[in-house]
């Protein structure tokens, strides 16, 4: 598997412990943004990315290259926001069961959705993120994996430690969930 | 040719934008597609949530983050290789005394005849004489106690494998609890 981080983490493995900075410098984005999005405050997700390098660090004699070194991380970073949300007693919510209308036929809600094609893109995105932070955790982790870490499914299976199939079901609930929330909002607005 | 009327289900849709479907899959949809607006107009706007959602702002942590990061990576458990060499080398040297002193006496014990302790406590005594009768006494005592252990009968060579696992085991007793710990398990996560 190509991973551009391998070389400076067998570098760092050597005792060249320095490098390590590159690694924080390439994620530190990425997973404060993740870690945002999963706590809801930039001071506790600046903690936990701070923790979640420190206990990769010790841990990278385990490291076996098996996966990316960047699943391997994001996986320790999830569990380190997942531990948070557990102390606060966030993480045990229950995901809201989909709508099975909305899984049988696209057709009976192209009149609706034709109403996303009018919202302007900015509005869209604002909109999109105010919604995605009150996902249900496991729907928000999955989506932020794959839209934000840009991650392949068999990687967010990982992190997550969940099956493949239930990656994809949390995925596609969490679209659904998003763009009928979406729609609420617009709808909200137009009768306002 | 027939057309296919059935519609896409939104999986086949969201699995068409992120490129998953087969190439049989990829046709059928794109044929369906080809004839039908209102799976057209559904692929449009689920597109549009696609995009939106990929381009997320990212957050960007302060340039003193890196900084706050490595100035709190503990500096002796570096994971380097080398010093854990470093670090084991005296403990290893002395575990090889030890075990090279029991093997020693090992072999010594069953192989001394009383002429050769004789010779050795000639030896000895002659040593002695070049120093104080103090310390000739001390260590003419010192040589009593020390005598039985050189007869051929006085240790076996279990009863030397058993002091000698003793010994071994109080050196372990006595090793720094902090060093063994970063030996074994290298700072675990």
């Amino acid at each position: 598997m190509d991973d551009i981080d391998r070389p400076i983490i067998e570098d760092v493995r050597s005792g060249n412990t320095r490098r390590f900075a590159e690694i924080v410098d390439r994620h530190k984005d990425r997973a404060l943004t993740l870690a945002c999005r999963l706590l809801g405050n930039r001071e506790e997700a600046e903690e936990a990315v701070q923790d979640a390098f420190l206990r990769c660090f010790r841990a990278l004699e385990r490291f076996r290259g098996e996966s990316r070194f960047s699943t391997w991380f994001y996986r320790i970073l999830y569990n380190r926001c997942l531990t948070q949300l557990h102390r606060r007693g966030e993480a045990e919510e229950e995901a809201e069961p989909v709508d099975q209308e909305v899984l049988q036929s696209v057709a009976a809600e192209v009149e609706e959705t034709s109403a996303l094609r009018l919202l302007e893109e900015r509005e869209m995105a604002d909109i999109l993120q105010e919604e995605t932070d009150r996902l249900p955790s496991q729907y928000r982790s999955a989506l932020l994996l794959f839209y934000v870490q840009e991650m392949r499914y068999e990687e967010i299976s990982e992190v997550l430690a969940l099956p493949m199939g239930t990656v994809k079901t949390h995925l596609f609930r969490a679209r659904e969930m998003l763009k009928k929330r979406v729609l609420t909002r617009i709808e909200e607005a137009q009768s306002a | 040719m027939t057309q296919d009327l059935t519609h896409c289900s939104p999986e086949e849709i969201q699995s068409r934008i992120d490129g998953r479907l087969s190439p049989e899959e990829l046709s059928r949809v794109d044929a369906h597609l080809a004839i039908c607006p209102a799976c057209a107009r559904a692929l449009e706007v689920f597109s549009r949530l696609d995009k939106s959602l990929r381009s997320f702002p990212l957050l960007r942590a302060d340039a003193s983050f890196t900084r706050a990061v490595m100035s709190r990576l503990p500096v002796r458990s570096a994971a380097s290789r080398y010093s854990r060499v470093l670090i084991a080398l005296p403990y290893v040297l002395a575990l090889g005394l030890v075990v090279g002193t029991m093997l020693i006496a090992f072999f010594w014990s069953g192989a001394l005849s009383g002429a050769d302790v004789a010779a050795t406590e000639s030896f000895v005594d002659q040593g002695l004489d070049l120093i104080g009768g103090g310390v000739k006494t001390v260590a003419a005592g010192a040589v009593k106690w020390v005598e039985p252990l050189l007869s051929q009968h006085a240790l076996n060579g279990s009863a030397w494998t058993v002091v000698s696992v003793c010994a071994v085991l109080v050196l372990l007793l006595v090793l720094d609890k902090v060093v063994l710990r970063r030996l074994f398990r290298g700072g675990a996560a």
